[in-house]
């Protein structure tokens, strides 16, 4: 088409420009020469004009003298016959107008003439009657005649004048005669240039049309290969021949092309690229334009969800993910969060979401970009961590229980064994020649105190890694404490013939630290240096040393005994260790001491090191702050598997109580049974704990065991009353003591008045099994729900049709339909998705089945080997938050 | 010759105690549990008692409280003995009234001094 129009225009411009040209050019000189011609033709007429008037004129003159020749005779004779006759045979001349003879005195004798016309010579000619004696000839001209009269003379007197008018006419027709001649040949000189021009014309026309098809082809063949060449780009084909050929304007335009196609080329690329990346990565990636409504999604996230891109585009980004404060996290411009994203089956992901702020784009409306990332497995393996955790703090729980009684369960044996042992001894001391007897009784008894040696010091290492051993602040005197245990180690130094001296600085004060175990780790170190000291000397040098501004005490024991090598060295406080089997034979111990000397001195503050020369003697060196610094910050007294502590519940719920007891168990047991009762709870032992535990976390109530009421340290409700921040809170009596076989209604009533938030709650128990059913519907009445109940899915689903519960407690396994089933149908529903579901259930359950779950429940508890009492528990605990949650849901 | 009444309800520890005081020269009353300990200090006034502080019924604490609220015996020395050696059960003890206080296993030689103070005291 192009081609078409552009030859054509081309052709069409051409030849108007030629025909134009020619055209103008044929005009101009048809005009010029036709101009020309016609002044030429005037000219000439001019010309002939006047020459034939020339002639005429002579003519006229010629006949009137000639006239007045042959009339002479006659005029002179008086002849006027003969005068007449001559002078007729002229006057029968056509071109002659009039004749007229005169006489000298202006008389006529002769007029022949055209009638009327002699009167008009006469006048015209003759002006002055002078004229007659004129012996000239004279010619005049008058209209259309031309006059002259001759004198006629004899003998050179004027006898007379002749007068001839001449007529002119002639002269006018043989003018128009030749201008019509001319003027017809001028007329075919047009004619013949018109034609020769037309001829001209059409023939630079037809030139002009093969020209303008040839230019036009010149022209329009690269701009149609530049125009397929767009089209190719425009398919994305970039290669460009380098053949196109054309002139300046071309060849810029054929550059332009290379260098557009180039540049397309790398878009392409580029874009290719970020497709790639776009398409490739494993995130999942929307843009979400100003309405909230999906604009792209990129592979990842069809994979994930399970959605193709046409079920996405144009849906809110909401209704597909759900994450804490989702609100926020879309008004902020950047933020990230845990979430869960709803796939296409109705099962929740959890993932890892960011919402990001793009630069507002008004052509396509993105506003941010939402990337979220599965993380399954990392919850997975979250739970299974937290889960893991779980079962460790219950492990070490356990344990430090299974240690504090095998302590007992170990020494009773034991002691019957030394004891016995050490009686027989006696005996058989006593006995005639039973030495044999006696030593064999001493091994066992040395063999029952190495043993009980052995249970000490792992029972104590056991207890510090356990964090369970207690640190008590005395204010002694250093002295006396060395004293003592020199004193104690002194049959040990005799053994080995070893003496020890004591060198303390004399102005030392009384320090404050843990005497017990300062005493224990002295002797441990003593008797290490007399059991590897043999004839040689031990000395403990006392000193203080100010660090810092605090004062600190170095204890220094040396001994000139067999050394360590730079082996030994290293690992001399490591646990079980000794110098080598032989030495354990040789000079007994357990292994343990200084593996525990040096947990506790750290746990004093302080530090032990040791050096040593092998052969020469070892040298060991006790630090520790002259005042040992008060305990860390009270930590809630017990971690039940609930999780409920302090920070859990947090004061914003308010349901926190704060329990204070001076009996520690006591305290443990009201706290986990308030626990259990879904209260958060705080304990204190310490009043002044207690104090600032209530200034801080303003508790909803504060409960006070009788020890904590009689105490002379207990002003506490006194105290709490003086200050107006605690003054408020209500003071109960604990009942004394709380054990777990009382019910206890006295104070569950009280404290339920407390929080009467949990009235018109009503939970949703959908359990099969009716003992268990009545388990748990007694444990929400317990803390405050109305119950509903149903025996399986279908039974729940009916029974929240006719009212929306606050919360579902479901079990997993019944029949007509099961609980994940239940819950999949719960939650596909907009009208139920947001009820708090927790799932209890005896079901085993693995850590992917309890990440799976988690979407759609708040809370998985498992019955596990502890039963139900302890899973009511944990309920009980989680009860606590599920209020609090519903509270803060009703802004209540 | 000096008269112990040794309060433990283990019956090794109880035998073990007793046969080895009886060798020191002592004569030696047993009882079983708090109450029976009560009981038999008040019928027979022994010079010393050696309490074990976890009994059954009425435990080492209470039965000292008890003995040295009661006339009659509240001048005879009473030893406690416990295997837990907190300083809590320390105070504990002096704080029901015990004259002095050991540790289990108990060092013989310790505890025949601890009798020979409290006995001699008088």
């Amino acid at each position: 088409m192009i081609r078409l129009q552009l030859r054509t225009r081309y052709a069409l411009t051409l030849l108007a420009l030629l025909l134009a040209t020619v055209g103008s050019l044929s005009v101009a000189l048809l005009t010029e020469f036709s101009v020309t011609a016609g002044n030429l033709r005037e000219v000439s007429a001019k010309l002939m004009d006047e020459a034939l008037l020339r002639q005429y004129e002579r003519r006229a003159e010629d006949l009137s003298i000639t006239l007045a020749e042959s009339l002479t005779d006659a005029v002179y004779l008086l002849q006027v016959d003969s005068l007449s006759a001559i002078a007729d045979g002229l006057t029968e001349r056509a071109d002659i107008n009039a004749i007229a003879v005169f006489d000298n005195t202006g008389l006529l004798y002769y007029s022949g003439t055209i009638p009327g016309m002699a009167e008009d010579v006469l006048d015209s000619h003759f002006i002055s009657y002078n004229y007659f004696d004129n012996a000239s000839t004279i010619t005049q001209y008058r209209d259309q005649a031309v006059t002259s009269s001759a004198p006629i003379t004899i003998s050179g007197k004027v006898i007379g004048h002749v007068l001839v008018d001449l007529s002119l006419a002639p002269i006018k027709e043989q003018i128009t005669y030749v201008r019509d001649e001319q003027s017809q040949l001028i007329g075919n000189g047009l004619k013949l240039g018109l034609w020769a021009s037309v001829g001209i014309t059409l023939t630079f026309g037809g030139l002009g049309i093969i020209l303008a098809v040839f230019m036009g082809d010149r022209l329009s063949r690269p701009i149609d290969a530049l125009s397929k060449l767009a089209r190719r780009i425009g398919r994305g084909d970039y290669n460009i021949p380098e053949d196109l050929k054309g002139g300046g304007e071309i060849q810029d335009l054929v550059r332009s092309f290379h260098s557009m196609a180039s540049d397309l080329r790398n878009t392409t690329v580029s874009k290719a690229h970020l497709d790639d990346i776009l398409h490739g990565m494993l995130d999942g990636l929307l843009v979400v334009g100003v309405d909230g409504r999906i604009l792209t999604t990129n592979r990842a996230t069809h994979a994930l969800l399970g959605y193709d891109e046409g079920e996405l585009r144009g849906q809110p980004v909401s209704a597909f993910f759900h994450a804490p404060a989702l609100a926020s996290l879309q008004e902020k411009s950047n933020m990230a969060s845990e979430g869960t994203a709803r796939k296409k089956n109705g099962d929740g992901l959890p993932v890892l979401l960011s919402i990001s702020a793009l630069r507002k784009n008004p052509a396509t409306g993105a506003s941010t970009v939402w990337v979220f990332r599965d993380i399954t497995s990392l919850k997975t393996t979250q739970n299974a961590l937290v889960a893991a955790m779980q079962e460790s703090e219950r492990a070490n729980h356990a344990k430090s229980q299974f240690l504090a009684n095998m302590s007992h369960e170990l020494r009773t044996p034991l002691n019957a064994i030394i004891g016995y042992s050490e009686m027989l001894v006696d005996e058989a001391r006593d006995l005639e020649g039973q030495e044999g007897m006696a030593e064999d009784l001493n091994r066992i008894h040395a063999a029952g105190r190495h043993l009980l040696g052995l249970i000490d010091d792992v029972l104590d290492l056991s207890k510090i890694e356990a964090g369970k051993m207690d640190l008590n602040r005395d204010e002694f005197q250093l002295q006396t404490a060395i004293k003592d245990v020199a004193a104690t180690v002194r049959p040990m130094l005799e053994e080995r013939r070893n003496s020890l001296t004591i060198d303390c600085q004399p102005d030392l004060a009384p320090i404050i630290s843990d005497q017990v175990k300062i005493r224990q780790i002295l002797f441990n170190i003593l008797s290490n240096a007399a059991k590897f000291t043999e004839d040689g000397t031990i000395v403990v040098t006392v000193r203080t040393e100010n660090h810092r501004g605090a004062d600190r005490i170095m204890i220094k024991i040396e001994d000139s005994g067999i050394g360590m090598t730079p082996d030994q060295l290293e690992r001399v406080f490591g646990e079980f260790i000794q110098a080598d089997s032989s030495t354990t034979r040789q000079y007994g111990g357990t292994g343990l001491g200084l593996a525990i000397s040096r947990k506790m001195t750290q746990m004093l503050g302080g530090e032990i090191s040791a050096a040593s020369v092998p052969g020469k003697g070892s040298t060991f060196t006790i630090e520790l702050p002259a005042i040992m610094s008060e305990p860390a910050t009270v930590t809630p007294k017990f971690s039940a598997p609930t999780t409920v502590s302090v920070g859990n519940t947090g004061a914003k719920s308010g349901r926190i109580l704060l329990v204070m007891d001076q009996n520690p168990d006591e305290l443990d047991r009201a706290a986990r049974e308030l626990a259990g009762w879904g209260f958060g709870v705080v304990s204190a032992s310490q009043s002044q704990e207690g104090l600032r535990l209530a200034r801080e976390l303003q508790p909803m109530a504060i409960l006070l065991a009788e020890t904590m009421r009689n105490t002379e340290m207990s002003l506490v409700s006194s105290l709490l009353n003086d200050d107006p921040v605690t003054a408020g809170i209500p003071v109960i009596d604990l009942p004394n003591p709380m054990d777990k076989s009382g019910d206890h209604e006295d104070l569950l009533n009280k404290l339920t008045k407390l929080f009467p938030s949990t009235k018109d709650k009503l939970a949703l128990i959908v359990e099969d099994e009716a003992n268990t059913r009545r388990l748990l519907s007694r444990s929400l009445k317990k803390a405050g729900w109305e119950i509903a109940e149903a025996d399986n899915g279908q039974d729940a689903l009916e029974r929240i049709q006719s009212r929306i519960p606050d919360l579902i407690v479901l079990d997993l396994m019944m029949p007509v339909m099961d609980g994940e089933t239940f819950l999949q149908v719960l939650r596909s529903n907009p009208d139920y998705v947001t009820v708090p579901v927790m799932i209890v259930t005896a079901k085993p359950i693995s850590a992917i089945e309890r990440t799976k779950l988690q979407h759609n429940a708040e809370t998985v508890i498992e019955k596990g080997a502890n039963g139900w009492v302890e899973a009511v528990r944990v309920m009980g605990g989680a009860l606590g938050r599920e209020a609090d949650n519903a509270q803060a849901v009703r802004g209540g | 010759m000096k008269r112990i009444l040794v309060v433990e309800d283990n019956e090794m520890n109880r035998d073990m105690l007793c046969r080895r005081l009886a060798r020191k020269g002592f004569t030696i009353l047993t009882a079983a549990d708090g109450e029976q300990g009560i009981n038999v200090a008040m019928a027979e006034m022994p010079d010393v008692i050696i309490m074990d502080l976890s009994l059954p019924r009425i435990d080492g604490w209470e039965a000292c409280r008890r003995l040295k609220a009661n006339q009659s015996t509240s001048a005879i020395p009473v030893i406690a003995l416990t295997a837990h050696a907190m300083s809590t059960d320390k105070d504990k003890a002096l704080a029901a009234g015990c004259d002095d206080f050991d540790t289990k296993p108990v060092d013989f030689a310790r505890l025949l001094e601890k009798i020979e103070k409290a006995s001699s005291g008088k």
